[in-house]
């Protein structure tokens, strides 16, 4: 089976997270296999955050602001 | 502390989601969650009795968190906040799972969608555990709008704002207000006189008590957040002085330097030292910095001789700053044209009798520089052709939108054509005739039969021939090339948003759409909001529209912006930043992190021992958690975004189930 | 069956459901100035039907001189250029195809070059220059097939190496090696030839790490390195470009007077497919005395000389008309005494046309380089 990466991204309320509904308004699509959690900023990423994601089996992590 | 009773709401929105996900899968699985002891589906949760649903089962299940699954939280989050808070329970113990924007919308799978949606609920279901209760704080709001942007959009909505009595900042770049409008001969479809139904509006901004007028002035910097900007504005240096000039008009002959003039679209000069218009508001005379012969090099002081009694003219006059306390803002900044030299097989910019639509008003225009004679090079033109959909509906240009005004305008100058030239020859290439709004249908039913040829077809080449231009397209609906000899061709050139409001979206922080015009916060239930609260929308900076539309807009962006300005307070941001005293060492990280200078060192008394501990101003959070990030030892914290609860997300999100 | 739909997806991938029927391309298209080729009416048609029929009985697509000029101005960017190369792929693989360019399409598969002239002829052009081979020059000058094989383009490729050699540029060319760059091949529709040459290019170019640029004589063969060659690693040029920035530079120095009153005709694949506009007309400014005047329609507007897309192989029947006989008729009624080009096939056919229009001797066309290497001191 091929590998699939589990990624786990944190976007920004105002830009980003704004910008992955319009792709859902826009009915992009893109593979299922990120996972996003909202933050209000990308500045509210603490380096604790990814390796925590990352010690959770994420294979990949996206920050995004 | 009461033990933590979740309850999870999953909404089909429709086939929306539920065609995308499994719902009773998300349902069974949603039931296996730490502290859930409720799990519903409903069609549309949103509706009154989705709603119903939530708050029945708030008052008889006892359940004191609340998860929704349904669209995105930027959608409906104030709308289940304020259930929550109907049913008697803290609107912050909710969280919401996007399973339609960021999952049922952007996946065909159904397995694998599901699957995702239940790594979010599980992640949404962990963090409401940890929730707590936050409260609402209220603001004054300082009672005062500003308007940017003195087009008619600008206007109507400075007007409207007056009349509700409050006061009014109108903040024009140019040297007067009146924008595009003013430039127009007549309008579509009724054919009324564009400066006759104009004119009398601005004269009302000028003597309305409650507008104060900043022409020539540009938006520079805004800080704050709704209810209590600070806007400053720089008044660019007109060398001449507002409150003395009477506009008499005696010095400009007297400049020796002649100007392009804009307000003709270049089609005739003007002075250095110029009033753009007649009919200017204010009525004041100003100077082209660029050109003047005293600004660049001292040489000339001629119109000062002239106005030696009133002294009005100041070539020594600074820009100034001005710095105002203002409640709520519209951004009416309008359009600029296409410059249809992008088009370089159209021959603008080649060929002197190939114009921009917008040159045909000023040369139609009894005001114009030719009084209103169609003249090309002293000759009446026999033949006039017009091309429709100039920069739009054109990718090449980067233009994909219908610029909505070009059909009308385009039948509009045929019409007067035929008024002014009965016997031209009078053909308009098309691709599709957009007659949409109130009237156009007639009025293209009225301008067909004033013998103007209608043909399809996208003109592709235009080129001389001995004394005529020759314009080449295929009529499609003959299925071959035609080439029709023209005297006159009028481009009719599309709308882009101003150049100028680049700048402007970024001190406001704007979103853009694909198309480059601002982007409201919602297409169909917020259209005249923006993503930042407190600034509003009216006219072309949203998408090219007509007159209408944009007098229409700009009410409602009025009508919008005086809300707050009526209440009186706005609520602050709730989930602000706030330090545990005993944790915090001083070390002062967050209050270099905040962007907002919100954060300050205090000596505060701790345990009975003083010691200096990070204090959070709630008023200035903007709740961003950057203090959060920077702090090494966690004493400060983002309510409803801590380390804690995110962690708690962290920790299942990317699980397989 | 598997067959029907593959070419049904093939003009899927086009996007042709995007096409708007505007009719921008086939006001734009030069052909239809002389015969009834509608493009807009083919990718109607193209797009509303499906299956074996989809090609045949369409005998005009070989009219197309693949200009570009109706790719360049589509407003929704189809690419109705593609659709007719793609119409006549299909009529390649069922091999319904003109005898003449069965003949085009064997010469490449056995000469390595379109002429149906033996490949040990090839370096014929440069006997006697004493040029460097490619394994020992910075730059590697790729002749192409028409200049290195047609003895009018050959005085071309000579007037280049004159102007290299007195820039002191460290040139060399590949010689008998050189294979064709299968630019017009590919547009025949075989596309199968031109993956196979661009293999071997690929690898014979790929393979010299002494080499960092490739110039070209024509600006098909430009064309189809830069942007029909991934994976190219030398630097691909136009001679224009790279004679301008000579120029520019100061290491080429035009000295002599040549008092002529020169228009230049732009190349469609170097003008509308690439925007190189601006550099051949560098050149010609730069010449001493030279007076130098634009057709009425130049650059986007540039008339297409009907030389690309393999017309250099097909006689299009009942047409009297030619559109090079159009810009030398423009050129005779602008007084000039020299259309410049910089194509080796607008060479020809403006040639052929001035010779038709019994202009001889009142107007001559000559190429760039040409001009440039009678400057030289």
């Amino acid at each position: 089976m091929d590998f699939e990466p589990t990624i786990v991204a944190f976007l920004c309320n105002w830009c980003s997270y704004a910008g992955a509904d319009l792709a859902g308004t826009s009915r992009f699509q893109y593979p299922a296999n990120i996972r996003v959690i909202r933050v209000m900023c990308s500045s509210r990423i603490n380096p604790l955050f990814i390796l925590n994601a990352l010690l959770e089996g994420a294979d990949g992590v996206l920050v995004s602001g | 502390m009461a033990a933590k009773k979740i309850g999870v709401y999953i909404c089909h929105c429709g086939v929306n989601i539920a065609a995308t996900v499994d719902i009773e899968e998300l349902k069974r699985f949603a039931a296996t969650l730490p502290r859930v002891k409720s799990v519903q589906n409903y069609m549309y949760v949103c509706s009154d009795p989705g709603q119903e649903l939530i708050r029945k089962d708030i008052k008889e299940k006892g359940l004191n968190r609340i998860v929704v699954a349904a669209c995105s939280p930027r959608m409906h989050e104030p709308t289940f906040r304020n259930v929550l808070k109907s049913a008697g329970l803290n609107p912050y113990c909710l969280e919401i799972t996007n399973i339609r924007e960021q999952c049922s919308w952007v996946h065909h799978d159904r397995h694998t969608a599901t699957e995702k949606a239940k790594g979010l609920l599980a992640a949404s279901v962990a963090k409401a555990a940890l929730l707590e209760p936050l409260e609402e704080h209220e603001v004054g709001v300082t009672p005062t709008a500003m308007v940017i942007g003195g087009g008619i959009a600008g206007i109507q909505a400075a007007l409207d704002i007056a009349d509700t009595g409050f006061k009014v900042y109108l903040v024009e770049k140019e040297a007067s207000i009146g924008g595009h409008m003013m430039q127009l001969d007549k309008t579509f479809p009724t054919l009324d006189c564009s400066a006759c139904i104009l004119t009398p509006k601005m004269a009302d901004v000028k003597n309305h008590p409650n507008i104060e007028l900043l022409a020539y002035s540009e938006v520079i910097e805004v800080k704050g957040f709704v209810g209590n900007f600070k806007v400053t504005v720089k008044k660019k240096p007109r060398y001449v002085i507002e409150s003395i000039c009477n506009a008499c008009g005696q010095c400009s002959p007297y400049c020796p330097i002649e100007i392009d003039d804009a307000f003709n679209e270049r089609l005739a000069k003007t002075k250095a030292l110029y009033i753009p218009f007649p009919q200017a508001i204010p009525a004041t005379y100003v100077i082209d910095p660029q050109s003047c012969r005293y600004l660049r090099d001292k040489s000339c002081r001629q119109c000062e001789q002239v106005c030696k009694e009133l002294q009005a003219i100041n070539l020594d006059q600074k820009e100034e700053l001005v710095e105002l306390d203002i409640g709520t803002i519209i951004v009416a900044t309008g359009f600029d044209i296409f410059d249809p030299r992008q088009k370089p097989e159209l021959g603008y910019g080649k060929y002197e009798n190939v114009i921009t639509g917008l040159e045909f008003e000023r040369l139609v225009s009894a005001s114009g520089p030719n009084q209103g004679d169609i003249k090309i090079n002293g000759k009446k033109p026999k033949d006039v052709v017009f091309v429709q959909c100039v920069g739009s509906r054109d990718q090449t240009v980067g233009n994909e939108y219908c610029s909505r005004v070009c059909c009308m305008y385009t039948a509009k100058h045929a019409h007067l054509v035929r008024e002014k030239l009965p016997d031209a020859h009078i053909t308009i290439f098309y691709i599709d005739i957009r007659a949409f709004g109130k009237g156009f249908e007639q009025f293209y039913d009225r301008v067909r039969g004033e013998r103007v040829y209608y043909r399809r077809g996208n003109v592709s080449e235009i080129y001389k021939k001995g004394d005529k231009l020759m314009v080449r397209a295929e009529d499609t609906l003959m299925g071959k090339a035609v080439e029709v000899a023209a005297d006159l061709v009028v481009l009719a050139v599309g709308m882009e948003p101003s150049k100028s409001a680049k700048e402007l979206g970024k001190i406001l922080k704007l979103s853009n759409s694909p198309d480059k015009f601002f982007l409201e916060a919602h297409p169909k239930l917020r259209p005249v909001d923006t993503g930042s609260d407190g600034v509003f929308l009216a006219g072309c900076c949203q998408g090219p529209k007509d007159i209408p539309d944009t007098v229409a807009q700009a009410s409602a962006a009025a009508a919008k912006a005086v809300i707050p300005l009526a209440h009186g307070t706005v609520k602050t941001e709730a989930m602000v930043s706030v330090v545990q005293a005993e944790a915090c060492r001083g070390c002062g990280f967050c209050v270099e992190a905040c962007p907002y200078a919100a954060i300050t060192l205090e000596e505060k008394k701790v345990r009975g021992k003083k010691k200096i501990v990070a204090t959070v101003n709630e008023v200035l959070c903007k709740s961003c958690g950057a203090c959060a990030a920077s702090c090494l030892s966690g004493a400060i914290q983002q309510k409803s975004f801590t380390d804690e609860q995110i962690l708690s997300m962290i920790a299942v999100i990317g699980k397989k189930y | 069956m598997e067959e029907t739909y593959e070419r049904a997806c093939y003009i899927e991938r086009l996007g042709l459901f995007g096409c708007i029927q505007c009719g921008k391309c086939t006001a734009g298209c030069p052909l239809n100035y002389l015969t009834p080729f509608n493009i807009r009416k083919m990718v109607y048609d193209v797009l509303n039907s499906s299956g074996e029929d989809i090609a045949s009985e369409k005998h005009e697509i070989w009219q197309c001189t693949t200009c570009s000029t109706c790719s360049s101005r589509c407003p929704k960017q189809i690419e109705p250029r593609d659709v007719i190369i793609n119409l006549r792929s299909i009529l390649v693989e069922d091999g319904n195809i003109p005898p003449q360019i069965r003949d085009v399409l064997k010469s490449i598969t056995i000469n390595y070059n379109p002429w149906r002239l033996g490949k040990e002829q090839r370096a014929e052009w440069c006997k006697g220059l004493e040029l460097k081979d490619a394994s020992e020059a910075d730059l590697l000058y790729y002749v192409g097939c028409t200049p290195a094989f047609d003895p009018r383009l050959q005085k071309v490729a000579q007037a280049v190496v004159k102007a290299l050699r007195k820039a002191k540029v460290d040139f060399g060319t590949l010689g008998v090696e050189e294979v064709c760059c299968g630019s017009e091949i590919r547009r025949l529709g075989d596309i199968w030839s031109f993956d196979a040459l661009r293999e071997a290019n690929t690898e014979i170019f790929n393979g010299y790490d002494n080499i960092k640029q490739i110039v070209t004589t024509s600006p098909h063969c430009y064309n189809t390195f830069k942007n029909e060659y991934p994976g190219l690693k030398p630097e691909v040029m136009h001679y224009t470009q790279f004679v301008s920035s000579l120029i520019d530079r100061g290491q080429l120095v035009l000295a002599k007077d040549y008092r002529k009153k020169v228009t230049y005709h732009d190349p469609c694949f170097l003008g509308k497919q690439n925007k190189i506009y601006e550099e051949p007309r560098n050149i010609l400014r730069s010449v001493p005395g030279i007076e130098f005047v634009e057709f009425d329609r130049n650059r986007e507007s540039s008339l297409c000389c009907e030389g690309g897309g393999g017309r250099m192989w097909i006689e299009i029947e009942d047409v009297k008309e030619r559109l090079a006989n159009i810009r030398v008729r423009d050129a005779r009624d602008m007084g000039v005494d020299i259309i410049a080009v910089a194509c080796p096939f607008c060479l020809l056919t403006l040639e052929d046309a001035v010779k038709s229009n019994d202009l001889e001797g009142k107007v001559q066309v000559m190429d760039i380089m040409e001009i440039v290497a009678k400057t030289l001191t």
